[in-house]
């Protein structure tokens, strides 16, 4: 309950700061989750250590959209080793990349780290007199061998190796496993209430069960949940009109997945959440969001955006596409376009 | 973006800068996916949205130099813009129905190419993978483009010596090997660019001349030419083919007295005397050999104003490798044992280079029956 987690904070000890992190925070509206996190500590902990060279080592598993990013970084907010490295582990590619940064962050010059820089890197970790703690982020079949390969195998100080995936199978290469199931129906309505801004006390018992009804037909589904709760926080709409609207768009799926696997259910949702999430968004705010999705995921600079805003007018054709040939022959139509551009701050 | 964040669409983190307070946004990779895949079946749209992705990263990419010289001033802005660049090159590659790239794009994908290699990054994987994708982007134009496509080979061939046999799985022959061919192409191409070349290029602009040849001679594309000459001798070299590579080795040599004297282009001949003593080296002419492994050191020291490099004692390594071959074992093992600690302080004592040297003194160690000691 989000009502209880001032109190839950003061009992648990403030992290110290480490001396390195590039592991992102986690999310503003992360809820729930206690008990997973709880069970990433205890299996996580130096005191569970029992062989001191080890670093300890869990995998979160569970389908896309359960939140398995952000319980992982949630236990990276938490936790105080000297060191918190990120990797990004979907190819092979992005993962070589992260050990670069890792490089970095050591001090390995280009010439240092030589050919094999995964294989140093890890290395040096192994003899590091500092502890750290590496989180191998969303392990896919391309680059499931390399990260594999790319896990220390010992440590001097107590250090942990955290793997978040949907491939159940790298739980033989981890000392333990946290299947990450969907939320509680609490759970997604306090995921619900915060996206909302709302105090659960001044939820009315009709609004409540509402919410109750959006979470379950969500499955739980935090992703889901998520961009549903940050919808209905800009729509404006009361949550009867809301739920409406949503039912109407649900009722297509049900029909669809009452003989499917709960997996497809969850892939189904996030299809339709998109779909109206997106669909309501302004043409700029689109426009925006969907250059976003040729960009690395992380690490984008606001300042880029803001400047090729301000370059092309507004989000406007910008000469590549069959279409604006046609219409760049027309120069007053390009500057018209610009100039009933929807303004929106960045 | 305000909006964007308040949907819970995107996440932002602030961070704290040398410049300020800025912020950086992040969005899910599944979010990421089913916005490409709506896009794909809005081609139109998908171009103009690709297009902004493009001008934004073009913007904040540097340009590769000119003449292909490392310039670190450039390697924050590259580092910063790699990711993302990258990231668009896996993009532009999964698309279905595939995007017709642009001639833009190409570029961007070779700048950030280039940048792979000049520092010489432990990924070069990466590097070819953008490289190629340039490569194929030209191909799907049909364009010509010689300058930029010779641009490209030249760093594939690079990349490919830094990767060596283990790029086999996606190349599909063997690196150096397609090397070779990379190269062979690569003059043939950068000699037509020079042959069309306006002779009013004969004056270099000052800053190519800072950093490549003092004198002022030559055009950027002849300098490019000789130094595609000079790296398709040195693939030769690696095939044994050691006439092909003399020939090549002297017609640069040729060039270079023109340009200068060896106080004036120190780098050009230290190359000449570096490539020209594994020539001796392998011919058995083992006391010119080392003679010219003699000046090249010289060299190198002339050009760099030092010889605590990584490259002065690559070239030192090479030049005790070449008294192994002579026999003078006792002589070459000193070298080794010196260079060995000059690698360590100024490599680092994990650096490849520095498993190199301990290979080789273990392997003379080993010959010389001191087995001891090699283990």
């Amino acid at each position: 309950m989000i009502s209880q987690e001032p109190d839950k904070q003061q009992t648990q000890p403030p992290p110290s700061v480490p001396k390195f992190s590039n592991v992102p925070r986690k999310h503003r509206y992360f809820v729930g989750r206690d008990g997973d996190l709880d069970t990433l500590r205890r299996r996580l902990s130096p005191s569970a250590q029992t062989e001191e060279s080890k670093p300890r080592s869990c995998l979160i598993h569970g389908m896309g959209g359960m939140g398995k990013t952000q319980l992982s970084r949630a236990y990276s907010d938490d936790s105080s080793y000297d060191f918190h490295f990120w990797v990004q582990a979907e190819s092979v590619a992005k993962l070589t990349e992260s050990f670069q940064a890792i490089a970095n962050a050591l001090g390995l010059s280009p010439s240092q780290a030589g050919s094999d820089l995964v294989e140093t890197v890890k290395s040096l970790l192994e003899e590091q007199d500092n502890s750290w703690l590496l989180i191998f982020d969303n392990v896919e079949d391309g680059s499931f061998n390399e990260a594999v390969g790319a896990m220390p195998i010992k440590a001097r100080k107590a250090s942990a190796i955290v793997m978040t995936s949907q491939l159940e199978e790298l739980k033989h290469h981890t000392q333990s496993v946290i299947h990450l199931a969907s939320l509680e129906t609490q759970e997604g309505v306090d995921l619900l209430l915060r996206c909302l801004q709302r105090d659960p006390a001044t939820v009315s018992p009709r609004d409540h069960e509402l919410l109750v009804e959006i979470s379950t037909k969500l499955g739980g589904l935090p992703l889901a949940l998520a961009h549903t709760g940050g919808y209905m926080s800009k729509s404006k709409e009361e949550l009867s009109e809301f739920n409406d609207f949503f039912n109407d768009r649900w009722e297509h799926i049900v029909y669809a997945t009452k003989q499917q696997r709960v997996h497809q259910y969850n892939s189904q949702a996030l299809d339709v959440v998109w779909d109206f999430a997106l669909e309501r968004l302004e043409a700029n705010q689109r426009k925006l969001i969907n250059i976003l999705a040729y960009l690395n995921a992380d690490d984008i600079e606001k300042e880029w955006l803001v400047e090729e805003r301000r370059l092309s007018c507004g989000w406007v054709d910008n000469g590549l596409s069959a279409k604006s040939q046609y219409v760049s022959r027309r120069p007053d139509f390009r500057i018209y376009l610009a100039n009933v551009a929807v303004a929106f701050m960045i | 973006m305000t909006s964007l964040n308040e949907r819970c669409l995107i996440e932002t983190k602030p961070t704290a800068s040398s410049h300020g307070s800025r912020s950086l946004y992040s969005i899910h990779r599944s979010l990421q996916i089913a916005l490409r895949l709506k896009l794909d079946q809005d081609e139109d749209e998908r171009m103009v949205v690709l297009g902004h992705a493009i001008s934004i990263m073009r913007r904040v990419t540097p340009q590769a130099n000119d003449l292909q010289v490392p310039d670190r001033k450039y390697w924050p802005a590259f580092a910063k813009a790699s990711p993302h660049v990258f990231s668009m090159c896996l993009a532009f590659k999964a698309a279905h129905p595939a995007i017709l790239g642009t001639e833009e794009l190409a570029k961007l994908f070779y700048d950030t190419g280039f940048h792979y290699w000049e520092r010489w990054s432990a990924v070069p994987r990466n590097g070819i993978t953008l490289l190629l994708t340039a490569e194929g982007i030209l191909d799907q134009l049909g364009h010509d483009k010689p300058r930029l496509r010779s641009d490209i080979s030249c760093m594939v061939s690079c990349l490919l010596d830094l990767v060596g046999a283990g790029y086999m799985d996606v190349i599909q022959s063997e690196a150096r090997t397609e090397a070779l061919r990379r190269r062979e192409e690569l003059v043939r191409m950068r000699k037509e660019v020079m042959l069309d070349a306006s002779p009013q290029s004969e004056e270099l602009p000052r800053a190519m001349r800072n950093v490549n040849l003092a004198t002022g001679k030559g055009s950027v594309e002849e300098i490019l030419y000789y130094n595609g000459v000079n790296d398709l001798g040195l693939s030769y070299l690696q095939v044994n083919q050691f006439a092909e590579a003399e020939s090549l080795f002297e017609e640069c040599y040729a060039k270079y007295r023109a340009w200068g004297d060896v106080d004036e282009i120190p780098f050009e001949y230290g190359k000449y005397f570096h490539n020209i003593s594994f020539v001796r080296m392998y011919q058995g002419r083992y006391d010119e050999a080392l003679s010219w492994a003699e000046k090249s050191l010289a060299c190198k020291v002339k050009a760099d104003k030092t010889s605590s490099t990584p490259r002065y004692l690559w070239f030192q390594y090479n030049m005790a490798n070449i008294m192994v071959q002579a026999g003078r074992l006792a002589e070459a093992l000193d070298l080794h044992l010196t260079i060995l600690r000059n690698r360590e302080t100024i490599c680092g004592s994990r650096s490849e280079h520095v498993l190199q040297s301990l290979y080789t003194i273990g392997a003379i160690y080993h010959h010389l029956g001191k087995l001891d000691q090699a283990e």
